[in-house]
């Protein structure tokens, strides 16, 4: 009983250990963002702003339309979530429950296709969008992010574990492919499909390059690469990115908050972390 | 009646409506809209300021300011000219050969003739940076010279004498120490040296009569090369600058307006950082780089702004970039707090001289280093920028560990060199 005491409390302090590894940085973004440029740079830095200011987040206002790029995070996010979700649930139905002739060589295509690095198809990527006649534009930051490999092979592995006599029953009753897809898959593969919408937001609210490549106004990006540009070649006022930052992150920790318990729920299904 | 007046009224209302449409539609035919692209933010004020004056003078034309990052400046480049897109008008740096080569940029020749514009206002040595197979392909923006400021309060404050505008490399280390020992907190750095191979070991080397590559051939294992190493070297062990392998993150420019830094290299597109802090004036003072042998050789460089072959409006292109690099356009730019300018007018110096007047000696500094300046290695032998990033990691960080002594270094450097001149 003592022993089982000991390794609670040790349990304790090495998750408590864990705990602060995770949450200083963020503390210390928070506290960079609340001092002067000044107080920035003083050697040995402070961790505590001494006096607190507000000057940090009003020139982030100053410099960036930082309002235009949330609502553009916001909007993007959605767009790619929602695109990704169909378009890859559509895939991996094709390859799961369909099982359409040439699955196995498909799925080794897209094995090998996560495995290639996504920075290598910005070009044409680039290409592609500017022949659509569609840089600069909102639609530009997602389009090429729909065609998820990653989120087609996460589904794909949630859709094999949906019971076969499901599908067949349907399939006596008369359902079409899209019913048995939207009544009986989806709801069944929750799990896989919150995992990949939260995926596919984080991976947007994030992203930093594309957004720079394919977009030129500034109207048109969004938090990551707004935020970049705060960032000087030779010096950077600490203060104003940091309060950027964590201005930019705030939303998704309200969100975790919110929906804590369907994302642990999640993960803890879809094997990820 | 009421009737007939509705109807006359929306008769009206319509006509009116279609003509203001077919007058703004003729209003943004009229309208040309060129796209600029630069990476420096510190830069952009500057840029700005020309921008808007350029667009004063040709109300017809709308120019963008586009700032990219500097990291993905470059990709951001490749896709968009890959893709027969791009800016308009846009900064470019030694790498330009890689764009001619590719057709990317547009050749000046024809409009400087038409327009009768000599390069001989700009720095020669930039403006030939950009001539390449025949072709003038950039009109030169600005020069880099290397410069050593000092915090004059902090050494009044420490009770030592500031650099004098003559001073030497026995000087320097005599400050240094000064400094060091009598500093009030060991969080006060006595000295910023630049220890890099391209830069601050290469300007010693030069400095000490001799070149990094003479011949097609790296030339470090010579005694100057050995020599330059040593003295950087002992700069580091003797306590005066931060060990290499600590600097990673030190910024010399924020050190010295945190007070904590005494003197340091600076060079000329970091001194309106300087002169735009909040520090009163004679805080800072500028002098020439610590006379080696009686030379304060330092490399230099330049940018250029250049046109994308793809332009859908390359005469309008054109007369943005002669008003940004003309006499009023440099002027402008150093107003604003931008490089020093490559052009040699006498009114874009003095905007940039009294942009920077907090910063005392300035001018002097200035021209001390112009006159001693060197095309920077990487820039006058473009294929070893490929054994760059070698030489840093593996040679250079192994010498200021100690792993490696300056000779072995020096001959590793120039198998290198030689490997990528090949």
């Amino acid at each position: 009983m003592q022993a089982e005491r000991k390794a609670g409390w040790r349990l304790q302090i090495l998750i408590a250990l864990v705990g602060l590894i995770i949450l200083v940085p963020f503390a210390w973004m928070v506290a960079t963002g609340l001092m002067t440029t000044g107080q920035t740079l003083m050697v040995p830095p402070n961790l505590i702003p001494s006096p607190p200011t507000f000057d940090g987040i009003s020139e982030v206002f100053n410099r960036v339309p930082f309002a235009t790029l949330l609502v553009n995070t916001i909007a993007v996010s959605f767009g790619r979530a929602m695109g990704t979700l169909v378009i890859c649930a559509m895939a991996a139905y094709a390859l799961a429950i369909i099982k359409v002739p040439g699955t196995s060589a498909i799925l080794v295509g897209i094995l090998v296709l996560i495995m290639v690095p996504g920075d290598i198809f910005i070009v044409p990527n680039f290409a592609i969008i500017a022949s659509f006649r569609m840089t600069d534009t909102l639609v530009a930051l997602f389009l090429p992010s729909l065609f998820d490999v990653f989120g087609v092979f996460l589904l794909y592995q949630f859709f094999r574990g949906v019971p076969r006599e499901l599908i067949e029953a349907a399939r006596l009753d008369g359902a079409s492919h899209l019913r048995i897809l939207v009544t009986i898959v989806v709801p069944v593969a929750r799990s896989g499909i919150l995992s990949l919408a939260i995926l596919s937001v984080l991976s947007e609210w994030k992203d930093l390059l594309w957004p720079l490549v394919v977009n030129r106004s500034i109207d048109k990006l969004t938090l990551g690469p707004g935020l970049a540009l705060l960032r000087g070649v030779y010096t950077t006022d600490w203060n104003v990115v940091m309060a950027a930052g964590a201005m930019a992150a705030l939303p998704m920790v309200a969100i975790f908050l919110i929906l804590q318990k369907q994302f642990i729920t999640s993960f803890a299904r879809s094997g990820l972390k | 009646m009421l009737q007939t007046n509705r109807r006359a009224f929306l008769a009206m209302a319509t006509t009116a409506a279609l003509l203001s449409t077919s007058a703004a539609g003729t209003a943004l035919a009229a309208d040309i809209n060129l796209t600029l692209m630069i990476w420096d933010p510190a830069q952009k004020a500057g840029v700005q300021m020309a921008v808007d004056a350029f667009e004063a003078a040709h109300p017809n034309i709308a120019v963008s300011l586009e700032q990219v990052p500097q990291d993905q400046y470059y990709v951001k480049l490749d896709a968009s000219l890959g893709a027969g897109e791009g800016p308009d008008v846009m900064w470019q740096s030694s790498k330009a050969s890689y764009y001619v080569d590719g057709g990317a940029l547009e050749p000046l020749d024809a409009y400087m003739a038409k327009d009768g514009l000599s390069l001989a206002g700009y720095k020669k040595v930039i403006a030939d940076l950009y001539s390449l197979g025949g072709h003038q392909y950039g009109i030169p923006k600005d020069f880099d010279a290397w410069t050593f400021v000092y915090n004059a309060s902090l050494l009044k404050d420490l009770g030592i004498a500031a650099p004098s505008a003559n001073w030497t490399w026995e000087d320097m280390v005599r400050i240094a120490g000064e400094v060091k020992e009598k500093r009030t907190s060991s969080a006060v750095v006595p000295l910023y040296y630049n220890y890099s191979f391209n830069n601050g070991v290469a300007s010693l080397v030069h400095a000490l009569g001799s070149s990094v590559i003479a011949d097609g051939q790296g030339r470090m294992s010579s005694p100057e090369g050995i020599q330059a190493l040593g003295m950087i070297k002992a700069l580091q062990d003797s306590g005066l600058i931060l060990k290499v392998a600590d600097s990673t993150d030190f910024n010399p420019v924020n050190a010295l307006l945190s007070g904590k830094l005494a003197l340091a290299e600076i060079p000329s597109w970091n001194l309106s950082l300087l002169s735009k802090s909040d520090a009163p004036a004679g805080t800072f003072g500028v002098v020439h780089l610590p006379a080696v042998n009686g030379s304060w050789a330092n490399d230099t460089n330049g940018l250029s702004y250049v046109m994308n072959v793809n332009s859908r409006h390359k005469e309008e292109s054109w007369e943005l970039i002669k008003f940004l690099t003309s006499d009023a356009g440099a002027a402008l730019h150093a107003q604003g707090g931008a490089a020093l300018p490559a052009n040699t007018a006498p009114e874009a110096r003095a905007a940039f001289v009294a942009t920077n007047g907090k910063l005392a000696g300035l001018e002097a500094a200035l021209d001390a280093a112009s006159a001693q300046s060197y095309l920077r290695t990487t820039t006058a032998h473009p294929k070893v920028l490929s054994a760059m990033p070698q030489i840093s990691s593996a040679v250079m960080g192994e010498f200021y560990s100690d792993a490696l002594s300056a000779s072995d270094a020096a001959q590793r450097i120039d198998a290198l060199l030689n490997g990528a001149l090949r």
